[in-house]
């Protein structure tokens, strides 16, 4: 049985006219990019897909300068979240609903009731922090994600990142105290 | 360096940025996408004439028609049969008071405070002692105390219980039968006894009945306080013909639910309490603490609302008055004359509905059956152009 191809091996490939590669890259990552682009857009799948889509546009076009400096995966999560900031201020110009720090006003009635749900909490939780902790909460819990390439990804040391990830978890927490208190 | 989070947390964390549904393959559309802006930036539709477009929404029009046609009668009778006597009242009906159930639990007094409605000092009210004051002009728990019923008031005199602070609370009824003149004035004048500023209302009130034989009944909703002096001047409006009076004891139930209550918001504060001490405890630990809250506060809220109903029981008292002519004389007996006269206009009534019944059967098979009466009268028309053709080309036809 012949050994799986790297991920740079499937990217040459790709450049080189293979487009099966693509396809092939795609089903390692499509599903993982999805769902931490939902996470980043407020549970917003159909925005997810968008960036995704934009994500493997920018494969296909800038994949022949790809450099090999990181890793294909570490190039193509730093793609995916740059389109999801991309989509979140593009909202924000445009006047949207924001998507991300919701939290304003009373709660209303039905987010009072589900209060004591836990699943709830800590989403509204997440949504509730701002754009930098909150990527590195998502990013750090993805799944399979080590410290290490979450660092990679954001391009900054392990240790600001886990500083960085304290403070999030921190935030966290006073967010989760501040709502059963209100 | 990061701490470590409890399973669950970490469980939650990761499940929102999973993506639990299959891969929809964006990769191929991105593909399309950037193979098609290679060729061309853009791509025109191509040009549909006129007549293919209205065509098409002909056909449209033609093919929802006949699907509403289609489906309209067997939906009917399927959510008819499903319901029996009414359409339209399926799940819809039943998960809407559940949904709005939940917003009124919800909406209590600790939402209410979250967003300005009702001052915290109310919503932390001391139990017991703080129940004595007025709410929204009807007296609370208490102010039965502070009532003055008479010796002689057969309510008054009823058997009740005391509680802890010597508070009796009892939910009072009481009924009246009164024979009077004139019916329609003295109902005018039970309606003034009413006083709608203490939070007195009227429940329920009828007139039935022909002038002579006109009666009266009114469910009054009197302050606990003013029961014995509402029944005094009740009975001085006619001839009382009856009198009933009681009284539900329900101190028990009050004193239980306070105790309940007072017991719930201990534990809630000191929850609060221990919640702000430990604000650099582990999630896992805060998650918990948030759930008890929650668990406490509705059951505070199931209690506040329990006690709010007997609170209204209490201070309002129900008072059924009937009221029926003083004298009004027995109808006589019919003669033969009488019962001739009765059997005569029961026998032209039956006749008349019998001819109604009649003429609606008729008008339905007219109205109903139209469409088949149209297509009967074309048929006969065409049928009988037909034959007269016949017969003037057998007239024409050269003799053999």
């Amino acid at each position: 049985m012949a050994a799986e191809e790297s991920d740079e091996q499937l990217l040459r490939e790709f450049v080189g006219g293979r487009k099966a590669a693509l396809g092939e890259l795609a089903r390692r990552y499509e599903r993982s990019l999805l769902g931490l682009a939902a996470a980043l857009l407020g549970g917003r799948h159909d925005l997810a897909c968008d960036a995704v889509q934009e994500t493997w546009l920018r494969v296909i076009r800038f994949g022949g300068q790809f450099q090999g400096r990181s890793s294909v995966r570490t190039w193509l999560y730093r793609i995916g979240i740059n389109q999801c900031r991309t989509l979140l201020a593009t909202r924000a110009v445009a006047g949207e609903e924001s998507l991300a720090g919701r939290p304003a006003g009373g709660p209303g009635p039905d987010q009072a009731a589900r209060a004591a749900d836990d699943n709830h909490a800590v989403r509204r939780a997440v949504e509730g922090l701002d754009d930098d902790r909150r990527l590195v909460i998502l990013l750090c819990y993805h799944a399979g994600m080590t410290h290490e390439q979450a660092a990679e990804i954001l391009e900054i040391p392990v240790g600001t990142l886990k500083s960085r990830l304290h403070a999030a978890l921190s935030a966290l927490r006073a967010a989760l105290g501040a709502e059963v208190r209100a | 360096m990061s701490e470590q989070l409890a399973p669950e947390i970490e469980k939650q964390l990761r499940e929102l940025t999973a993506w639990t549904g299959p891969a929809p393959g964006l990769w191929r559309t991105a593909l399309r996408q950037a193979g098609a802006a290679g060729r061309r930036r853009r791509r025109r539709l191509p040009r549909v004439p006129g007549w293919a477009w209205t065509g098409l929404a002909a056909a449209g029009v033609l093919i929802a028609v006949g699907l509403s046609l289609d489906t309209w009668p067997r939906g009917r009778s399927a959510a008819k049969s499903a319901d029996g006597d009414s359409w339209f009242r399926g799940p819809a009906t039943t998960a809407v008071p559940e949904a709005r159930r939940e917003q009124a639990r919800a909406v209590g007094p600790y939402a209410a405070a979250a967003r300005g409605m009702m001052p915290a000092s109310e919503r932390y009210a001391g139990g017991y002692a703080a129940n004595t004051g007025e709410v929204a002009g009807r007296p609370m728990f208490g102010q039965y105390a502070g009532g003055t019923p008479t010796a002689g008031d057969p309510v008054a005199g009823s058997e009740i219980t005391t509680g802890p602070a010597g508070e009796r609370y009892v939910v009072r009824k009481a009924t009246v039968e009164l024979g009077v003149a004139d019916v329609r004035a003295v109902f005018a004048k039970i309606v003034h006894l009413v006083s709608e500023a203490r939070g007195e209302y009227v429940q329920e009130s009828s007139l039935t009945g022909s002038a002579e034989h006109l009666e009266g009944q009114l469910t009054l909703r009197i302050a606990v306080d003013r029961l014995a002096d509402v029944l005094n001047e009740l009975r001085q409006l006619g001839k009382v013909r009856a009198e009933t009076a009681g009284g539900e004891d329900v101190t028990t139930q009050v004193v239980d639910i306070e105790a309940r209550l007072r017991n719930e918001r201990r534990v809630e504060v000191e929850l609060l309490e221990l919640l702000e001490k430990r604000q650099d405890a582990p999630l896992k630990e805060i998650l918990e603490l948030r759930r008890a809250i929650g668990q406490v506060r509705e059951t505070i809220e199931q209690l506040t609302a329990q006690r709010e109903r007997l609170s209204r029981l209490v201070a309002l008292a129900t008072v059924l008055v009937i009221l029926r002519p003083a004298d009004a004389p027995l109808p006589a007996a019919p003669g033969l004359l009488g019962h001739f006269a009765h059997a005569l206009r029961e026998a032209w009534l039956s006749g008349a509905r019998y001819l109604a019944d009649s003429i609606a059967l008729l008008l339905s098979v007219l109205v109903g059956g139209l469409a088949w009466w149209v297509l009967l009268v074309v048929a006969v028309v065409v049928i009988r152009a037909a034959r007269r053709r016949s017969r003037r080309a057998a007239a024409r036809l050269p003799a053999s």
